[in-house]
């Protein structure tokens, strides 16, 4: 178990809160609302050590077209890097008005 | 995050003679796997013990099928393609659900404990399913490999809408088990999850064998969803 945290900057408002994903093997939950602030900040609990750098290059690539204000809680059980990415994904469209 | 892949081929037909994901195969030969990267130290013996591979997820490789090697631990998994002649024997989920020897030796772990409940509530939605995971390999193989801490993973095939709201109703009655339910869903699109099905979102995640996609519509192969720009 490992708890990892990013930030980014951001510019645009969050719509609304949305919870996207299941609890089970090879999936995840994501929880996104707005941060209340100018930036953008995920928090991931993940069941698999060892990831850290894997969870960067993802974030990055979303952040790089993403700019929402966004508090992101991530709860992870082993799922792959193209799993995590549509999730997050689907967390953003569920959060838009 | 994990690396690996699980799983195998999308949608609930069953050609004659063909695999489908979290199928079961016996392995003719212990030689006969063909792995994806050099084998873990645990996979021979593993492997001694019990000759068994679980079909997963991925895209054809000409004939060879893909499978995965399940070790005794949680992260202990092994990716391998077999040839379809080096197949002794296949059991499917369904047969596994249909056998019922969860009930010749009783346990106490709450994912084997919950079967019968779970037999009960699942053979009422007319649907086929089977036990997979952990629980599945154990009754296949009869190898201890369900723990204190397993969920009961349960494949249901659904090649006809379930709508959401028998999605809840289904969710809702095996919430009171012994152990934690985890449903999926073999829907034309791929394999989806009866809880977020159940939550209704605007799009799913289906699992198929070109990996996970976004769909609006399971049962309407195609409705791809919009990516972000």
């Amino acid at each position: 178990m490992e708890t990892l945290e990013f930030r980014y900057p951001a510019r645009d408002p969050v719509g609304r809160r949305a919870h996207v994903g299941v609890v089970g093997s090879g999936d995840l939950e994501v929880l996104l609302e707005p941060s209340g602030d100018g930036e953008a900040r995920v928090r991931i609990r993940t069941t698999v050590d060892g990831y850290g750098q894997v969870w960067r290059n993802v974030l990055d690539r979303l952040f790089s077209r993403y700019h929402g204000a966004a508090a992101i809680e991530v709860n992870d059980f082993g799922a792959t890097p193209g799993m995590v990415l549509l999730r997050l994904e689907q967390a953003i469209e569920e959060s838009a008005p | 995050m994990s690396h690996a892949e699980p799983g195998g081929r999308a949608g609930p037909a069953r050609p004659e003679g063909s695999v489908l994901p979290h199928d079961l195969l016996v392995l003719a030969r212990p030689d006969a796997l063909e792995p994806e990267s050099p084998p873990p130290p645990w996979a021979p013996a593993r492997l001694r013990l019990a000759p068994l591979v679980v079909v997963r997820r991925a895209a054809p490789r000409g004939t060879a099928i893909p499978v995965g090697v399940r070790g005794a631990e949680r992260r202990e998994r092994f990716a391998a393609w077999l040839a379809p002649q080096a197949v002794a024997a296949r059991v499917t989920p369904e047969e596994l659900a249909r056998a019922a020897r969860w009930r010749e030796r009783r346990s106490r772990l709450p994912a084997l404990a919950a079967l019968d409940a779970a037999f009960e509530i699942l053979a009422a939605t007319g649907l086929g399913w089977g036990p997979v995971g952990a629980v599945g390999f154990e009754l296949a193989s009869g190898v201890p490999s369900v723990s204190a801490t397993s969920d009961l993973d349960v494949l249901v095939r659904a090649p006809a809408r379930v709508p959401a709201a028998s999605a809840r109703a289904l969710l809702a009655a095996l919430a009171g088990l012994a152990a934690r339910v985890d449903v999926q869903l073999e829907t034309p699109a791929g394999g989806v999850a009866l809880a977020e099905l159940a939550a209704e979102p605007r799009t799913v995640v289906a699992r198929t064998a070109a990996g996970p996609r976004r769909v609006a519509d399971p049962w309407q192969p195609g409705a791809g969803a919009e990516r972000l720009p």
